[in-house]
């Protein structure tokens, strides 16, 4: 079938001339059910992808400058003060016991980073069972101290709500 | 609405060993859009902005009696900010306290001391009854906008106005900006504010809405490709009104000629005698137009509200309601024009009882001093070309938001010399020029 054909049983089929009751299912929120997978498992070969910051030792994770930088690109003009901007010191050690105690796992045995954002840094982490996590630190260009955390962690979850609750919502 | 499950967060840096404020939350899954969009036929593309619609047609429907961002209760509580109540069962945990918008944020204005709300359309307890009669949406609205003029005024007054524009080259013979214009330029706004509304209150009404859907925020499931399986990136969300948030989802916008509105796009004429590869860019942008009128068609009867809002966003009025946004960096100008055209094509604003004895003579100045705000404005417009310009010459070398890649450092550094030399040979006519030139250019360290 050409595209142009394609396009035209979209038209055709899409039904967007049609009543409005007919156009859409009225409650398609109602028998849309997402799986929420509580932890996700990972093959071994993700947990094995190059990039990948493996344990050198046993008393913790290999902490890496590029884990807190802005590593994406370099800046043409005042690219001190950007660089800044776009830096987030933390302690690896604290974050990864943190987050394997999140996931009820024993303990985080690999920290990869994801692409830099120019936002926010965000880590891959992965427990010793397999069990996954990603963690979000935004950067000083993103936030006011306290505000832009706490009201995205509020919106994620009254989103998350928001569907399944829409016939008590207002 | 699927979004990644929040594990453990915190928002105190200095209360947690980690020493930063993080979100520990699930991993997304399914493949992101973008790795896939690029091989998606037009029935997949549509079965998705379908999916995104339906999100923003509910969200047009959430009611909200506050503008301003989400918050836990407690959470706020404890710091005490100011904080307006969610109205629904099961929701009593959440209020709407200070925005988070990037607007705010952006540039060095987390540093300025403004009103981040939140604005509330309900009147309080000790409201009298001639209050409450006041206290409509309309005028929560109202400040809710003023509130950004409000905010681009104190930035101009608190912030370094050595900022470089980032879509602008500014300098002698091209544009120049100045303090007192930007401060002109907001207040101009401030006095046309309430002529700038639209007269549907519905328009206006809070709002929450991902600003950002773009394909790199969006999660679908690898074997059925249109079943959405996360969106992510809720950082810097806020209620705002319909009006501000309305509008089509990124991942179908497109380079070339836009359709607008409802009516079908049509393949060129003379389609069937163009050469093989002219009739496959054609047939290309027509598909993609058609997916942005059967996105436009789908809201326009699902969502006549958010249809009106994005009707209403191509008039002057909201333009000049969105430049108002960007007079720090570089809109001074444009909005000055815009604000001009406005108050020249309707003869009658003038006479508006909203209007202060203040306003009017800001005003009245503004009409005799029409000939230099269009100079300006075509200044300014030239110095987006000038920018435009410098872009096309260095073609993939041209640093996108100042940034390039590391291995292309020093080519595109090189590549910026010799512009700046070409750039300033044109348009430097003395000395002195030459010299401001040297600091105006804004591609140096």
């Amino acid at each position: 079938m050409s595209t142009n054909a394609v396009l035209r049983s979209i038209w055709r089929r899409s039904r967007l001339n049609a009543p409005l009751a007919s156009c859409w299912p009225r409650c398609w929120w109602a028998n849309t059910t997402y799986q929420r997978a509580h932890i996700t498992t990972t093959s071994q070969s993700l947990i094995q992808a190059p990039n990948v910051l493996r344990d050198s030792h046993t008393t913790g994770l290999r902490d890496r400058e590029e884990l807190h930088r802005y590593t994406r690109a370099r800046f043409v003009c005042d690219e001190t003060y950007e660089m800044a901007q776009r830096y987030v010191p933390f302690n690896l050690e604290a974050l990864a016991a943190v987050s394997a105690e999140a996931v009820e796992s024993a303990r985080c045995v690999s920290v990869e980073k994801l692409p830099d954002g120019n936002y926010n840094k965000t880590l891959l982490l992965t427990m010793d069972d397999g069990a996954q996590a990603v963690a979000k630190l935004p950067n000083p260009n993103a936030r006011r101290p306290h505000l832009t955390v706490a009201s995205e962690v509020a919106t994620m979850d009254f989103v998350s709500i928001l569907v399944l609750r829409k016939h008590n919502f207002g | 609405m699927p979004v990644p499950k929040v594990y453990d967060w915190c928002s105190h840096a200095d209360r947690t060993p980690v020493q930063a404020e993080y979100i520990i939350m699930e991993k997304a899954n399914g493949v992101l859009l973008s790795t896939i969009l690029p091989k998606m036929d037009i029935k997949k593309r549509w079965a998705i902005a379908r999916v995104v619609a339906d999100y923003q047609i509910q969200w047009a429907d959430a009611p909200w009696e506050a503008y301003g961002s989400l918050y836990y209760r407690a959470d706020v509580a404890a710091n005490n900010y100011a904080a307006s109540d969610v109205q629904g069962t099961h929701l009593e945990r959440f209020v709407i306290g200070p925005t988070t918008a990037r607007t705010y944020n952006e540039r060095g204005k987390i540093s300025v001391k403004c009103d981040l709300g939140p604005c509330t359309t309900v009147p309080s307890p000790t409201t009298s009854a001639k209050d409450e009669a006041d206290t409509t949406v309309g005028n929560s609205a109202l400040d809710y906008f003023k509130a950004i003029g409000e905010r681009e005024l104190a930035s101009i007054n608190q912030l370094d106005l050595s900022l470089r524009p980032p879509i602008s080259i500014f300098g002698p013979g091209v544009y120049e900006s100045n303090k007192r214009r930007k401060i002109k330029a907001a207040e101009s706004y401030l006095d046309v504010l309430p002529l700038l509304m639209p007269k549907d209150p519905d328009l206006l009404k809070p709002c929450l809405w991902h600003p950002d859907l773009h394909d790199e925020n969006i999660f679908v499931s690898p074997d059925d490709q249109t079943e959405v399986m996360a969106i992510i990136d809720w950082q810097s969300v806020e209620i705002a009104p319909l009006l501000s948030q309305a509008g089509k989802p990124p991942f179908i916008a497109h380079k070339g000629p836009q359709a607008t509105g409802l009516d079908r796009p049509q393949l060129p004429s003379g389609f069937e005698s163009l050469p093989k590869n002219e009739q496959r860019q054609a047939q290309d942008l027509w598909l993609k137009q058609s997916l942005v009128v059967l996105y436009n068609t789908l809201i326009s009867q699902r969502s006549p509200k958010l249809w009106q809002c994005m009707e209403y966003q191509r008039t002057l009025e909201y333009q000049s309601l969105s430049v108002a946004n960007i007079i720090l960096f570089e809109g001074e100008a444009t909005c000055l024009r815009m604000i001009l055209d406005l108050l020249e094509s309707h003869e009658d604003v003038m006479e508006d009882d909203t209007l202060n004895a203040a306003s009017r003579r800001r005003l009245w100045a503004l009409i005799s001093n029409r000939d230099l705000i269009r100079k300006d404005a075509q200044d300014a417009e030239r110095a987006v070309e000038v920018m435009a310009e410098v872009r096309s010459i260095m073609g993939e070398l041209y640093p996108l938001h100042g940034q390039v890649s590391h291995g292309r450092y020093h080519e595109t550094k090189e590549a910026l010399r010799k512009m700046k030399e070409q750039i300033i040979g044109q348009y430097a006519q003395t000395e002195q020029d030459r010299l401001a030139w040297q600091r105006a250019w804004p591609f140096d360290d």
